[in-house]
């Protein structure tokens, strides 16, 4: 194996840009005085994370639409192909709107959360570029460590310290699963990269020990993807986050190790037909029981981020409705459906961090005539609902119709039937929340833009006295809020009525196994 | 490697991930269950190493420091999240967290 270069380091440029804005911002915090940090700490973060994107774009435009594109950095430990660069884009645009809606967040220690934000971002794109086993556990640690401590940022607040420990607590035994998973394919197949799982898969026989490893590795992504009967965490943990890191958790991370299982099923499952019917059907199975498990949970939540876990419970299962049959036209779906879920994700999760830096707690019933009070605000949660739901124009409906089309021609089966029920039944859970927010409420509504939390409400700490700064700071924290409404639902509009313009650059993100 | 085969190593390390992971879903203490969780981890690493022993290659030394590392960064902040947790309450109880349900 050659020896990592300067040509690696070029390779590199996306995500060394990354973490160089990460630590950035802990260094700005420090040199600039106290009273003046936050707009420059912010502005630290969003510039690492665009030029972060601009590499990263740039990378793309060279690679074209050619499958042979393929950029392996050390030794092929880290994968900076076309699908790593794709999702890298998917991940900087989830956390630049998670540092926007950030604004809104009185917190006074911003440094530290947008520089773990930052952080968890280059462990997703690490996690999705993973070529070597140990860069999937390194990953996957590192997003998850920034994520277990922004999920408890606002220590004051109980409910925040308790969905970070039981967070923790399940991710780090999901981290275990996993890891004793890949130290039983390292014993049988004598390398930790994905490649010599490969070719150990495709060798002939196929040992107990790599069954059980595949079995463990694959109970690991399960938890980090949420997918049932592995996901008891993910609504505790959504609801107890801020609203923006809800957003980047719920589109980040599942983005991040859902490309790391796809790599890894890539790799793993066996050419033998037999074998690899044999071996999907796990991945079936908690695609199908996470798709009624979530469009289930969700029917009788009365928290919205809550509702919002439990559709993106859902949302996992969806994904791998198109893949059964390990075709990369079948990823280029599902990634499109990412995109598609991307956009609708970070504007619910937008609205409701809008809502509550208007006084409005995430509680459904509080949302009782929302319209009356904020118009803008419900026309956007409409939109996105609509878009959860599978309405057209939006590109909810056309990334399921993808969805469906690819499911037939993978053969999936009895999962496409189970997508429909779960559809449907989602479909009752988002309109309900629609007609809340259009249902007029008979309590006297609220002085409009009060930042007041209500009593016994889960708004965010009330501001005190409000001087001229505070008030620029709250007008900047709304224009950021708006735009990332306003640019999410545009590319959920976009995307539903023109999905080619994305889904021509999804071919071939992987070659034919 | 004189004394005991390689299997020998793999059904031990087989025991402790089971024996941690038993500990996890039985053991209502956050520290016990914490302390479950670190033996499945090392568990783990044990494989680690004596599979790249037997086949005498490396990466599985690499990856072993890596948990070892890891291990010690995720240790650190469930401690602290456990100090913050359970601060203020009389004991530690992993069934008493339980404000948040649904």
């Amino acid at each position: 194996m050659a020896l990592p270069g300067i040509s690696d380091l070029a390779t590199l440029a996306p995500w060394a840009a990354l973490a160089a804005g990460a630590l950035l911002v802990i260094v700005v915090d420090l040199i600039v005085p106290e009273r003046h940090a936050r707009p420059w700490v912010f502005a630290t973060a969003a510039a690492g994370v665009l030029l972060s994107g601009w590499y990263a774009a740039r990378r793309l435009g060279e690679a074209g639409a050619s499958a042979a594109f393929a950029g392996p950095a050390f030794g092929g430990a880290f994968l900076a192909d076309r699908l790593s660069l794709v999702l890298t884009v998917l991940v900087l645009a989830a956390a630049l709107f998670s540092v926007l809606l950030a604004a809104m967040d009185k917190t006074r220690d911003m440094s530290g959360y947008l520089a773990l934000l930052l952080l968890s971002a280059l462990g997703m794109t690490a996690v999705a570029g993973a070529g070597d086993m140990t860069v999937v556990f390194v990953g996957l640690e590192l997003l998850s460590l920034g994520l277990y401590v922004l999920v408890a940022f606002r220590r004051e607040d109980e409910t925040a310290r308790e969905g970070a420990f039981k967070y923790f607590l399940l991710g780090s035994l999901a981290a275990g699963i996993l890891l004793y998973g890949f130290a039983l394919l390292y014993t049988v197949t004598g390398d930790t990269s994905l490649a010599a799982v490969a070719r150990y898969a495709r060798g002939g026989a196929v040992g107990p020990l790599f069954h059980a490893g595949f079995g463990l590795v694959l109970v690991g992504f399960a938890f980090k993807l949420a997918m049932a009967p592995f996901h008891p965490w993910a609504p505790d943990a959504y609801q107890a986050a801020p609203a923006p890191v809800a957003a980047f958790m719920a589109v980040g991370t599942k983005a991040a190790a859902f490309v790391a299982l796809v790599r890894f099923l890539w790799a793993a499952v066996p050419a033998d037909p037999g074998l690899a019917s044999a071996y999907m059907a796990p991945v079936a199975l908690l695609a199908g029981a996470s798709m009624l498990v979530g469009s289930l949970g969700a029917l009788f939540q009365t928290n919205v981020k809550r509702l919002l876990a439990y559709s993106g419970i859902a949302h996992a299962g969806y994904l791998f409705v198109p893949l059964m049959s390990l075709e990369p036209d079948g990823l280029g779906t599902a990634m499109f459906y990412l995109f598609a879920y991307f956009f609708m994700a970070v504007g619910a999760f937008g609205a409701v961090a809008a809502a509550e830096g208007r006084g409005e707690p995430a509680q459904l019933e509080r949302w009782q005539g929302l319209y009356q009070r904020h118009p803008w605000l419900a026309a956007a949660v409409a939109l996105f609902f609509l878009g959860l739901a599978g309405m057209p124009p939006t590109a909810g409906f056309t990334g399921k119709l993808l969805l469906i089309g690819g499911g037939l021609r993978a053969g999936a089966g009895w999962l496409l039937a189970a997508m429909v029920a779960s559809t449907g039944i989602s479909a009752y859970v988002y309109l309900r929340v629609i007609s809340t927010v259009y249902r007029s409420g008979q309590e006297p509504a609220h002085s409009p833009g009060a930042l007041a939390p209500m009593a016994g409400g889960e708004g965010p700490p009330a501001a005190p006295a409000v001087d001229d700064e505070n008030e620029w700071e709250t007008a900047w924290a709304r224009v950021g809020t708006g735009a990332v409404l306003l640019l999410a639902a545009a590319g959920l509009v976009v995307l539903g009525l023109f999905p080619n313009a994305l889904l021509d650059g999804l071919t071939a993100l992987l070659p034919l196994r | 490697m004189p004394g005991m085969p390689f299997s020998g190593y793999v059904l031990l390390s087989a025991v402790l991930f089971v024996a941690g992971l038993v500990g996890v879903l039985v053991r209502r203490s956050p520290l016990a269950a914490l302390m479950s969780i670190e033996l499945m981890w090392g568990a783990a690493t044990l494989l680690f190493v004596a599979a790249s022993r037997h086949l005498a290659a490396m990466g599985g030394h690499v990856f072993a420091f890596l948990i070892v590392v890891v291990g010690a960064a995720e240790a650190a902040i469930g401690l602290a999240l456990i100090v913050l947790i359970f601060r203020g309450r009389d004991g530690a109880d992993v069934d008493e967290v339980r404000s948040l349900r649904g």
